[in-house]
């Protein structure tokens, strides 16, 4: 269980929000993976891995992307409201296979 | 590559500073005063504007977002960069701290004069009360 200032988090509707992010952006994303934890600064925080399809990953478009994907995770997972620090990183499928990181798949 | 995030972080890091220190008018005090800023207190700084701002309307308030967003998540990559080697780091990474990094330069010199930007500047360095 994850309790932040805010109280305890609904990991259920966290999951619920990601899986429907993941839906909503499905042309250019593979998959989104998080885990909870506390970050640099001992706050609660979630870590989302997001794996983008190799056609979305040229940097000018990646940029763009990054930035909707990230708003909208905020927004759906409600990270803001519950007091929870969010962060955000992004690698291709490509990238993926060559580093071969368990976290990511 | 982690030298690459955590070269992005610093960037931002002293841009602040530097930009912060200038509205100190004893010029010989400001080296003093840039060793003041504490990481911490800044990443909770730009946390907020963040949270405020992400889904503003107006330019100069989307501008700061760009920056006090930047600053924030790249400030918690640097410090996975140099602290947990366990940590696998895609080009991707790099591309996009160098991007954001950019764009948050950018983003500070559209409206680093403005109130909101100079508001920022102090809350990066004084607690506000509640």
């Amino acid at each position: 269980m994850i309790f932040t200032a805010a109280g305890r988090v609904n990991e259920a509707e966290i999951e619920s929000a990601v899986r429907k992010v993941e839906k909503d952006f499905e042309p250019e994303v593979d998959r989104i993976r998080y885990s909870f934890g506390e970050d640099h600064l001992d706050a609660p925080a979630v870590f989302f891995r997001i794996v983008v399809r190799d056609e979305a990953r040229p940097i000018t478009h990646l940029m763009d992307l990054a930035q909707r994907i990230s708003i909208t995770l905020m927004n759906e997972a409600r990270t803001d409201e519950n007091d929870l620090h969010a962060y955000f990183r992004y690698r291709s499928v490509s990238e993926q296979q060559q580093l071969r990181d368990p976290a990511w798949d | 590559m982690r030298r690459a995030i955590s070269t992005a972080y610093y960037a931002i890091f002293h841009l602040l500073i530097e930009d912060a220190c200038c509205n100190w008018t004893r010029a010989e005090q400001r080296s003093k005063l840039a060793r003041m800023f504490d990481h911490g207190r800044m990443a909770e700084a730009s946390r907020v504007r963040a949270k405020e701002f992400k889904s503003a309307t107006g330019s100069a308030e989307l501008l700061l977002y760009t920056v006090a967003d930047a600053f924030w998540q790249l400030q918690e990559q640097r410090h996975a960069a140099d602290y947990d080697l366990s940590n696998t780091l895609s080009t991707a990474d790099v591309e996009l701290a160098i991007n954001q990094a950019t764009g948050a330069f950018r983003s500070w010199n559209a409206i680093r004069t403005e109130q909101i930007a100079q508001d920022y500047l102090f809350a990066l360095l004084f607690r506000e009360r509640a």
